[in-house]
């Protein structure tokens, strides 16, 4: 009998080299040329602080909870939950969409909210059905209305200049209130996603190589954003920059990288990615073109799109064997592109 | 086409054929595909030649056990089989003498058979699918229908496996032989043999042989896993798809190391006693392949060819859809292609991410994270055809959650068949 160290497993005895880890991994090194940009306009003490108030937060309330409501205090538990909880995103996420000139006070609220409320009464990571960051956010926004913006630390730029508060007030005066290339250099006073806007499109394109993000939601998401808007610049004030101005402004780009291509909260099958893609550039564009809340038109486009996961599962596994279950998402979402124009 | 790229780890096994041809027992499980239903031919202490029929299965599908080897039958024990189960074998003590009971001698041609002739041999010989099934061959070519092609299947997509490979680099005028003799026996119109179009090489080596048969080629299929799945193999070499069988395209589907042993059939009238299994992965000191008895013991290969000092997984077959085997206390089978020994995985299996690399990876087009969410849901899983998946594992293969995806799609599968 020879002597052997088997051990049991069972197949398959190769494995990818994707995993969960390499893919968070992949999206923080993503995230570093908006660090390093935002670093540069608004400086890199402001944003070393703001970042690691988040991520502390989240991280201490998260390791709490699982100490004291969950009880996993076993060694290997902690381990575990150290290793794979990656408690430490909800708040770095939350704090760079988070307005520029945040106190640290509503960066820990946000955080903690985004990381109970968005996190763990779902269940923790991989179970919660909204996106994480826009949970911290929106009940930010519900708590402190315009206020949780306090003073901004720098007044070089007056927001009024090239934010569009209201469409409809500068319709009438057929011009658009921004300047073109203020925008593409971040130069504004948005939240550090809003002002990175453009290297963005770096990140997009390492998380696209490097397969860590459903890059369909992204790319559509912009594209139809951009479509739309030039049709509407063109349409109403025969501009044709108004579609650019769109996708960076408000940090869609960020947002339609990092936050709406979010893997937990969207659809799994391709067609599922692409309906959500337009639907979400549709009602982007509705809300920005009808409401005052430009800023807030993609969080509310998201948490909508939240719901409707499940649902476009369903549409994308079922429209193999019948096509006609295309037709009602695609049906709505031509109905509110056309009333964009009619509103 | 629907499959990933995955790694080869072929280079390591691609020296040598080394014969072992003398095992000191035999262990002959008494299981036929999944038929246990066998009579038992000699008595325990008899003397059996190589070659004999052992045993016979009971049922309407008639199907034979032969001995590999001569000498007495020692005892009958229950071994376990690759996939846990344990069955009864006829252990077999070898006399060395390779004594055979009829002779028919040598045949100089084998291409003079009829096609009854031909399924009547191949069935006593026992010829059954070498890469996986274990489907009895005669049944493929024991159809009324017209087979137009002939489909060889070397595309050895399994990472690890040289067998197909050092059987076309070393036997490549035995196989095209015994294609010719199957194509002329048959009435067959063409032959295409699927390789790896990464095997340039081989490609090239073939295809200096095949210039004096006219009607046989070669035909580089991509680089994808499963692509030696027979649905993906017929799309990639003729564009054609079937729907239950690929007979109803006209085209049989055949394994390069079954082919091979149709050879020998041919050749020398006896059954199926040997064939050819690659020996490798990082637990081998010198990973090779092996020209073995059927159902020689396994600790007998291991004693030869030596593992390395530490913990290792042994599995049979390939890294995909091979098993595990714990104990080395079982045989060599006609369906193994491999004895691979792999150093253990660490997979922990953390949460869904929803990413839905299991549904693009799926060569049955199926919705791997779907089925693992109506695992308990018997109304939503009738939806999700399970029945079409083929345990390739590249659901669990993928997975950046390690979630073993293959398996919950398997108990999903058991969970319906009890409820109806
Ligand atoms: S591959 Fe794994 S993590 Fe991704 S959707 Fe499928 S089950 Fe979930
Ligand atoms: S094991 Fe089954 S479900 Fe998984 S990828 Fe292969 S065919 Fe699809």
């Amino acid at each position: 009998m020879i002597k052997l160290k088997l051990v049991k497993k069972s197949g398959p005895f190769i494995e990818s080299n994707q995993s969960t880890g390499k893919i968070i991994k992949n999206i923080l090194l993503a995230l570093m040329p908006v660090f390093i940009y935002s670093g540069i306009k608004q400086g890199f003490f402001y944003l070393i602080i703001t970042i690691l108030v988040g991520m502390i937060s989240s991280f201490t309330i998260e390791f709490l909870y699982q100490i004291i409501i969950l009880k996993r205090r076993k060694k290997e538990d902690i381990i575990f939950d150290f290793k794979y909880n990656y408690s430490f995103l909800p708040g770095l996420l939350v704090s760079l969409i988070l307005p520029y000139g945040t106190t640290i006070p509503v960066i820990i609220i946000a955080s903690l909210c985004a990381s109970i409320i968005g996190k763990l009464l779902f269940g923790g990571f991989g179970n919660n059905t909204f996106n994480i960051p826009i949970i911290g956010l929106l009940i930010t926004i519900i708590i402190f209305g315009g206020t949780y913006k306090s003073l901004p630390l720098d007044t070089k730029y007056n927001n009024d200049d090239f934010l569009i508060k209201n469409i409809e007030m500068t319709r009438e005066e057929n011009t658009i209130p921004y300047k073109l290339d203020r925008l593409v250099l971040g130069d504004i006073t948005g939240s550090p996603a809003e002002v990175a806007s453009l290297v963005c499109i770096v990140s997009l394109i390492f998380l696209i190589i490097t397969k860590s993000i459903k890059w369909r939601i992204s790319i559509i998401y912009i594209s139809v954003v951009f479509f739309l808007s030039t049709l509407y610049g063109l349409f109403y004030y025969n501009e044709l920059t108004f579609g650019l101005v769109q996708i960076l402004s408000g940090g869609l780009l960020f947002y339609s990288v990092f936050i709406a291509s979010n893997s937990v909260t969207t659809p799994v099958t391709n067609i599922g990615q692409i309906i959500l893609g337009m639907g979400l550039g549709v009602l982007t564009c509705l809300f920005r073109f009808i409401t005052p809340y430009y800023y807030e038109s993609i969080i509310f486009s998201i948490i909508i799109f939240n719901i409707l996961t499940k649902y476009l599962d369903n549409v994308g596994f079922n429209y193999k064997k019948e096509k006609t279950k295309l037709m009602l998402p695609l049906l709505i979402i031509l109905l509110i592109s056309i009333s964009i124009f009619i509103i | 086409m629907r499959g990933l790229k995955i790694p080869h780890r072929k280079k390591m096994s691609i020296n040598d054929i080394i014969e072992f041809q003398k095992p000191k027992e035999i262990y002959i499980p008494l299981i036929c595909g999944e038929d246990t239903n066998i009579t038992i031919i000699p008595k325990v202490g008899s003397y059996v030649y190589k070659g004999d029929i052992v045993g016979n299965t009971k049922g309407k599908i008639k199907r034979y056990i032969h001995s590999s080897i001569s000498g007495r039958v020692k005892s009958i024990e229950n071994k376990m089989l690759l996939n846990g189960t344990s069955i009864k074998c006829l252990i077999i003590e070898n006399d060395f003498k390779e004594q055979m009971l009829d002779i028919n001698g040598v045949k100089d041609n084998i291409h003079k058979y009829t096609k009854k002739e031909f399924i009547e041999i191949i069935k006593k010989a026992d010829v059954i699918g070498m890469s996986g099934n274990g489907f009895p061959t005669y049944m493929k070519y024991d159809t009324t229908e017209k087979i137009k092609t002939l489909i060889i299947n070397a595309v050895e997509c399994e990472p690890y496996l040289t067998v197909d490979y050092m059987s076309l680099k070393t036997k490549i005028k035995d196989i095209l032989d015994a294609v010719d003799a199957i194509m002329e026996i048959n009435k067959i119109d063409s032959c295409i043999i699927g390789v790896n179009k990464r095997n340039k090489d081989l490609i090239k080596f073939i295809n200096q042989y095949v210039g004096t048969y006219l009607n046989i080629k070669v035909m580089g299929v991509p680089d994808l896993y499963p692509m030696g799945w027979e649905r993906s193999l017929i799309k990639a070499t003729t564009g054609l798809s079937y729907d239950k069988l690929p007979i109803e395209k006209n085209i049989i589907v055949d394994n390069i190391s079954t082919i091979y042993s149709i050879y020998h059939v041919l050749k020398t009238g006896l059954p199926v006693l040997e064939r050819i299994i690659t020996l490798s992965g990082e637990g081998f000191e010198k990973p090779t392949n092996v020209f073995v008895k059927i159902n020689t013991p396994i600790e007998e290969i291991l004693e030869k060819f030596k593992l390395k000092d530490k913990e290792l997984v042994l599995v049979g077959g390939g890294p995909m859809m091979g098993i595990n085997f714990p104990t080395t206390n079982t045989m060599v089978t006609k369906e193994m292609s491999a004895i691979l020994a792999l150093e253990p995985l660490n997979r922990i299996e953390t949460a869904c991410i929803r990413c839905g690399k299991c549904i693009k990876s799926c060569p049955a087009g199926l919705y791997p994270v779907l089925i693992k969410d109506a695992r308990f849901n018997k109304k939503k899983l009738k939806k999700l055809d399970l029945e079409k998946c083929v345990g390739c594992g590249l659901c669990s293969y993928i997975c950046p959650a390690r979630i073993d995806l293959r398996q919950i799609v398997k108990y999903a599968k058991e969970t319906l068949k009890g409820s109806d």
